[in-house]
């Protein structure tokens, strides 16, 4: 058996673990605390808001 | 120019000292430093301290001249990581004291603001850790792709450093760990045939775990023959590197990398 391939495998795999494991646990805290679903619908304003622009009340009615 | 109105009490200076002492050692300030701060900051409101500093725990005796009045408080020293952050603000609050810009509630308002406000953020040091230690490779004549290696054999021991430290993992066991995941990682550059440097490589991988403050701090406190502290420091020191000596050579082994 290659000991140290198997050893590198496993370090990594470990560690990509951790790090996949906290993003998601960390985005699914930030989401709750923010009451937002994980995937949502949200408006095209949201995606691409740029500061300076105008805000929902202030939008014209089309 | 402020001046206090109303002249504090030998007791409540005295504690206030010795919780100014307990954050300021535990930041990893040397005891030359701490006897200076505090020594400058009683002259200004004309009082002497003696001051005995142990490993864990500072123990301060005020003096007041005026009233024939000592008083003595111990206090634990805060078990926490090095800051320069909080060391460096805690230094120019002395001296503000001292000049008397500040008053002595002032003062401790600052105190308690400089203590909860020290605000790093993980992500950020993570990525100047993870350069620094590349930056390193680089030194001891690495090549670029050792350089690389070392980046991300850093960025993984520090990415678990940080979650064990959330865990409060003990300190030994977490550079133990640390030191043997980068140690793996580093060794990369030996188990794919990459690079041209690949030992470089695999000995800088662990560098940014040598306890570099207690090394310096205990050389200081030995000059200044606070000799306690000193060698208190060179102990945590050497266990924390033997530690990282540990982790490093189980890497080694599991990698079938040839230590001599």
């Amino acid at each position: 058996m290659n000991t140290p391939l198997v050893t590198w495998s496993c370090i990594v795999s470990l560690v990509l673990l951790l790090i996949v494991l906290r993003l998601l646990l960390k985005n699914f805290s930030f989401n709750r605390e923010k009451h937002n679903k994980f995937i949502q619908l949200g408006s095209e304003r949201e995606e691409f808001f740029v500061p300076g622009d105008t805000i929902e009340d202030e939008d014209y009615e089309y | 120019m402020n001046t206090d109105s109303i002249m504090p009490s030998a007791n409540d200076m005295c504690s206030f000292f010795a919780r100014y002492s307990a954050w300021l050692i535990g930041c990893g300030a040397t005891c030359i430093r701490l006897e200076k701060n505090v020594c400058r900051m009683a002259a200004a409101y004309g009082k002497e301290v003696e001051l005995s500093i142990m490993p864990r725990h500072v123990h301060i005796a005020l003096k007041d001249n005026d009233k024939a009045e000592v008083v003595t408080v111990i206090a634990s020293v805060e078990q926490r990581a090095v800051s320069f952050n909080i060391n460096t603000r805690l230094s120019e609050l002395s001296w503000e004291l001292a000049d008397h810009k500040i008053n002595y509630e002032q003062a401790k308002k600052r105190f308690d603001k400089i203590v909860s406000s020290d605000y790093q953020s993980k992500l950020t040091v993570l990525l100047l850790v993870t350069m620094a230690n590349a930056s390193f490779c680089k030194l001891f004549g690495g090549d670029w792709i050792s350089m690389l290696i070392v980046g991300i054999a850093t960025l993984a021991g520090y990415y678990v450093k940080q979650f064990m430290s959330e865990l409060h993992a003990d300190i030994r066991l977490t550079v133990l760990v640390c030191s043997f995941v980068s140690s793996v990682l580093g060794a990369t550059c030996l188990l794919f045939s990459l690079g041209s440097t690949p030992e470089i490589a695999l000995g800088t991988s662990v560098l940014y775990l040598v306890p570099g403050v207690p090394f310096l701090n205990s050389f200081s406190d030995m000059l200044y023959r606070h000799y306690i502290c000193a060698f208190s420091r060179l102990a945590d020191a050497l266990i924390l590197t033997c530690c990282l000596s540990i982790g490093l050579c189980m890497g080694m082994l599991l990698m079938n990398v040839g230590m001599f």
